[in-house]
């Protein structure tokens, strides 16, 4: 079953009503119950002292607890026939929800005929990185922003995903608490605390004129982007495991290097009404965003520095006045080679296409709202446009060439049903973009069925089996599959399913399986359910678990 | 502790008069110019710590002279030079991690006159104080996540402050660690969070964390005690905090209109806000807190203040004492107060000027309960046109006890009276309940002009290289707060637009620290002030020693 957002709130309150022994009598009917044992999901230890919360799927705010025992066994009785929602709790684990895999988990169904006395709840162990950042001085680097990245297989594909960010306290402290297992990166960008760094300098004019004045070289510096354990090519990082519970240190030191300098020229924009530059350096799928210094000078040109040399994409946003005296906003995106000194022109950038549309519901009624995103399919880069009262929509920076997904957000229970574009060609629900601006327009729909089924092997109803619904064409469409996790009778439901052809599969070991990579699909998509969705439809499905 | 102060302010202006002091300090900084035909020199010092008055290495000193900043590391013996530095001024700025600037220090910055005679310089560093402190529940086990405020005792413009320095959360062991922290008096306070479940719970003996727990365990800032820290002090502040009963308060609100949105908070008798589990209906106005603990809180309603101000920002209080659940409290919304003016102008001239709205009102709050940490927000009333062209309105005062202060923009004021208050000299009760009366206000224009020039015992010091801060406090008015001038290298500074009367003149190296709004703060320096007599329109010059304060 999908899990509701409420579920993790409930787990993070289970402590408190545990005090309070939920002894009500068992109304007639409530003879079934719910046991098992928790047990560290990495080294199989039963947990004691843990709280368990249950409660009816039907009713979420009905709950009960109850605390492990010495060998990590929990009982709930007097229950109701239904489905139930189990979490658990304890100090130096992560909550979780029964078999929980992503927004997943398991509902333990009770009544007639079912097991639900046997239950083996794995909670896995929660760990901390932390440590200290020093420079080649030994001095505590202060306000470091360190980024943790988790190699993981998230909507059926193996990535590295930001799992959080924070910067290092004034004796270069910091401390990530809270960690499942798995592996991680560890990313450190600073500014050393000698250089100026937080307000914008006005004259880059005459540091040119009075040569001899120049700041001490040594001031003139930059800490590359180094990774665990202190190294600045990602070739050479290190991932750091974490399993069992513990600390992991991962004291970091950092090497100064030379600061690049990066002049720009704006052309006829006077740059002093205000600039805004943000330097992303993206290594593999990490992507880190460096602050510059700016400076600039009233001859129309920008210089960035305080950053080492290396590869970046610059964003660089102006304000300033065009010849008819208006304030303009331009924005510039493009790939930075900075080396030591490096002098940039504007018109090396490479220019967005323009993209605009519409979009409209099949009902005919215009959207309230929302928002559309494409988002480049080997990038994964994505930008957004608000799709305007009148449902139009304009990408305002334009959209560089590129294979978009094209999404519709913040329209809860609104998809997009279908596009059709001029100048760009569409498969499914992907676009390309070319050089050529281009016009979407887009169907939205409501109309969605919904799927309810069982999993089953050689008859008898699978547990925890992850559900897939793919769609015709899955390269193209991965806004059109649907997932769900099997309950402890074996049943399933898929919503917001939108009209087309599908084949469901229910495989048992499919959670760290990269499903959204078709060649990785093939091979299981015979052995799953053909179905033809119309709109509004209601399925009922058998599928055999793989 | 005595602080013998370090002047270094050499400004390279002539003493003929306070048109060059301006001059030279608007002008600071502000022009990019071409230094190329200005001769060059050398700018050298030391960076110390101000406590130990040991060098400190590795520091860096910024340079800033004609818009141009530069930057050097100073050498192991804290030593650092600049070379061809045009003439002209300059201002030295000291970084380390660790140190800090003082307070006393930054009030004149590090400005130079840069020539032929500029001597090496010493830039004085402060170490941070540090607190670090565990918080633990009843059982020992660390409360990770607990909301931690911090708030320092400061003196600004004079008056006695309580100002926020920091807010942050406790680390997964419970443990938190606040630095950069100037000395002073801080006082420290801990939330930890009640969990969803508690306060959704629908059991009815509750229990949670109280609303804070103020250092070391007390319920409220009053009974608090404050942690001292002096400069370069680690500090450790722990706390226990412990679950408590707690309860639900409701009511509801009443007074605004369909197009009215209303809101309302609960504070805590400090003034600080405390967040309950809150629950407001916009419709049918009634309210709840759920998880308050034991104690006595202020509970305030208010209307969205709108921008036309066609309707009237509505607001109302009421004081609560909980020791039990408390239902039908009720809070009726009502306009602020509005006082009319009346600005009555005794010209001298044969052809008086239009004033206009010639002055500026603060209504500073005056708790009849006031202890010193507590502090309410100052009031900045705008002057509305009234009935008539020397009537005015002040609009939404809320109703409570204030000293008043007055600036005229122009001429003097001779008198503010509120029926029989004279505002120069008492605190003023503004009720709902009594008649409002109209603020009256006499201004003259027979100004009076007073110069001081300053000297010091400290053979270097004076001169050109003598600075200070100088105080005219007005006799028989102690809600007026003094006239503040700084003198800047200059030695002399002037007053204008005086009222007539009796004064005394204060000069001080530093007024950092000093209330000097308080006459009793003042009290020990009473025999260093020098007392003048102003008749109408006179220019007076008076000399003032320059007394040595300590923070």
């Amino acid at each position: 079953m999908m899990k509701r957002f409420c579920l993790a709130a409930l787990a993070l309150c289970a402590m408190l009503s545990a005090q309070q022994p939920s002894a009500a009598a068992p109304p007639d009917g409530a003879q079934f119950k719910i046991a098992g044992t928790l047990i560290d999901a990495v080294t199989g230890a039963p947990l004691s002292h843990a709280t368990l919360t249950l409660a009816p799927v039907m009713k979420r705010d009905d709950m009960r607890t109850v605390v492990t025992a010495d060998g990590g066994q929990f009982l709930f009785e007097n229950l109701d026939k239904g489905k139930y929602a189990l979490s658990a709790q304890r100090r130096g684990y992560i909550s979780q929800a029964f078999n929980q895999h992503d927004q997943y988990s398991t509902s333990v169904a009770v009544g007639p005929d079912l097991d639900s006395t046997s239950l083996v709840f794995k909670l896995r162990p929660e760990s901390s990185i932390l440590g200290r950042i020093i420079d080649n001085y030994g001095e505590p680097v202060a306000n470091a922003q360190v980024r943790l990245f988790q190699i993981s297989v998230s909507s059926g594909r193996r990535g590295v995903g930001m799992q959080s960010r924070l910067v290092t306290n004034d004796e270069g402290l910091y401390r990530f608490s809270h960690l499942p297992p798995g592996d991680y990166y560890l990313v450190v960008s600073a500014r050393p605390w000698y250089v100026e760094g937080n307000q914008i300098r006005t004259n880059i004019q005459s540091k040119v004129l009075q040569p001899g004045q120049e700041d001490d070289p040594a001031l003139d510096m930059a800490f590359p982007v180094t990774f665990f354990p202190g190294v600045t090519e990602f070739n050479s990082a290190r991932t750091i495991p974490l399993g069992v519970s513990g600390n992991f240190p991962a004291d970091i030191i950092l090497q100064p290097v030379r600061a690049a300098h990066v002049r720009i020229s704006t052309r006829d924009l006077d740059p002093s009404r205000g600039v805004t530059a943000t330097l992303t350096q993206t290594v593999g799928e990490m992507a880190m965003d460096i602050s510059p210094v700016i400076s600039f000078s009233a001859k129309h040109e920008i210089e960035l520095t305080g950053f080492a040399p290396g590869n970046y994409k610059l964003g660089l946003s102006i304000t300033g006045s065009s010849e008819l005296g208006q304030k303009v906003l331009n924005r510039f995106g493009r790939l930075l080679d900075a080396s030591v000194n490096a002098d940039v022109s504007l018109e090396q950038s490479v220019p967005g296409v323009p993209v605009t549309g519409s979009a409209k519901l099949d009902s005919g009624s215009l959207p309230a709202r929302g928002s559309l995103q494409l988002r480049e399919k080997h990038t994964g880069e994505a930008v957004y446009a608000v799709i305007s009262p009148q449902g139009e929509f304009e990408f305002s920076q334009g959209v560089l060439p590129g294979t978009y997904d094209i999404a519709v957000i913040n329209l809860p229970d609104i998809f997009v049903g279908g596009i059709a574009a001029v100048e760009a060609k569409v498969t499914g629900q992907t676009v390309s973009i070319g050089s050529n601006p281009v016009k979407l327009m887009i169907t939205l729909t409501q109309s969605t069925a919904k799927i309810d089924g069982v999993v089953l092997r050689e008859g008898k109803p699978v547990s925890g089996a992850m559900i897939l619904l793919v769609p015709q064409d899955p390269a193209s469409n991965p806004g059109l599959f649907r997932r769900d996790q099997s309950n402890s009778d074996g049943s399933f439901a898929l919503t917001s399913v939108l009209p087309g052809k599908y084949t469901a599969l229910a495989l048992e070991n499919g959670w760290e399986m990269e499903w959204s990579n078709p060649e990785v699909l093939k091979p299981f998509l015979p052995g799953g359910e053909a179905v033809q969705i119309e709109a509004k439809g209601k399925y009922d499905l058998k599928l055999k678990v793989q | 502790m005595f602080l013998r102060i370090q002047i270094l302010l050499l400004l390279l202006v002539t003493a003929s008069g306070q048109g060059g002091l301006w001059a030279q300090l608007t002008g600071f900084g502000s022009g990019v110019g071409s230094s190329d035909d200005l001769p060059k020199f050398k700018v050298e010092g030391t960076v110390i710590n101000a406590v130990t008055g040991e060098p400190l290495s590795r520091a860096v000193v910024r340079l800033e002279a004609l818009g141009v900043p530069r930057a050097v590391f100073t050498s192991l013996n804290g030593r650092f030079e600049f070379s061809a530095v045009p003439q002209g001024s300059a201002v030295l700025t000291p970084r380390k991690p660790g140190y800090m600037v003082s307070e006393r220090e930054t009030q004149f910055s590090y400005r130079i006159a840069v020539d032929a005679s500029t001597g090496p310089v010493t830039l004085r560093l402060l170490p941070q104080a540090v607190i670090t402190g565990h918080v633990e529940d009843s059982n020992g086990a660390p409360i990770e996540s607990a909301g931690i405020k911090l708030w320092r005792i400061t003196v600004r413009d004079g008056r006695q402050r309580r100002e926020q320095v920091a807010g942050l959360r406790t680390d997964e062991d419970g443990n938190y660690r606040v630095a950069g922290l100037f000395p002073g008096r801080y006082f420290i306070a801990v939330q930890a969070q009640n969990n969803l479940l508690a306060m959704t719970s629908t059991a009815k003996a509750k229990m949670g964390y109280p609303a804070a727990v103020y250092y070391p365990s007390a319920s409220s800032l009053s009974s608090a005690t404050p942690v001292q820290l002096s400069a370069g002090q680690v500090s450790q502040a722990d706390f226990v905090v412990g679950m408590e009963p707690v309860f639900t308060l409701s009511g509801t609100v009443s007074g605004y209109g369909p197009g009215q949105i209303a809101g309302i908070h609960i504070t805590d008798l400090a003034g600080e806000q405390i967040f309950p589990l809150t629950q407001f209906n916009q419709r049918t106005g009634s309210f709840e807190f759920r998880m308050v603990g034991e104690g006595t809180y202020n509970i305030f309603a208010s209307t969205a203040r709108n921008q036309d101000k066609s309707q009237d920002f509505l607001t109302a209080e009421t004081k609560v004492n909980v020791s039990g659940n408390i239902k039908d409290i009720h809070l009726a919304l009502q306009p602020g107060i509005t006082i009319p003016v009346a600005i009555r102008f005794e010209s001298t001239q044969q052809q008086p000027e239009r004033h206009g709205t010639s002055v500026r009102l603060i209504f500073h709050p005056r708790d009849a309960n006031s202890q010193s940490p507590i502090q309410a927000q100052d009031i900045y009333p705008t002057l509305e046109p009234g009935d008539g062209p020397d009537r005015f309105l002040l609009h939404n005062i809320p109703p409570g006890k204030y000293s008043v202060e007055v600036h005229a923009l122009k001429g003097y004021v001779r008198s503010v009276l509120y029926g029989v208050t004279d505002l120069f000299r008492d605190e003023v009760v503004i009720t709902r309940s009594t008649s409002i009366l109209p603020l009256e206000i006499v201004m003259r224009d027979d100004v009076a002009t007073l110069s001081v020039t300053i000297h010091s015992n400290d053979a270097n010091l004076n001169g050109a290289n003598l600075n200070g801060v100088l105080l005219l406090v007005p006799d028989g008015a102690p809600m007026q707060p003094p006239r503040v001038n700084y003198a800047y290298g200059m030695g002399v500074s002037s007053f204008n637009g005086l009222a007539p009367g009796d004064y005394r003149v204060f000069a001080f190296d530093s007024a950092a620290g000093i209330e000097y709004t308080n006459p009793e703060a003042l009290a020990p320096y009473a025999a260093d002030a020098v007392t003048v007599h102003l008749a109408p329109y006179d220019q007076a010059r008076v000399q003032a020693e320059i007394v040595h304060t300590t923070e």
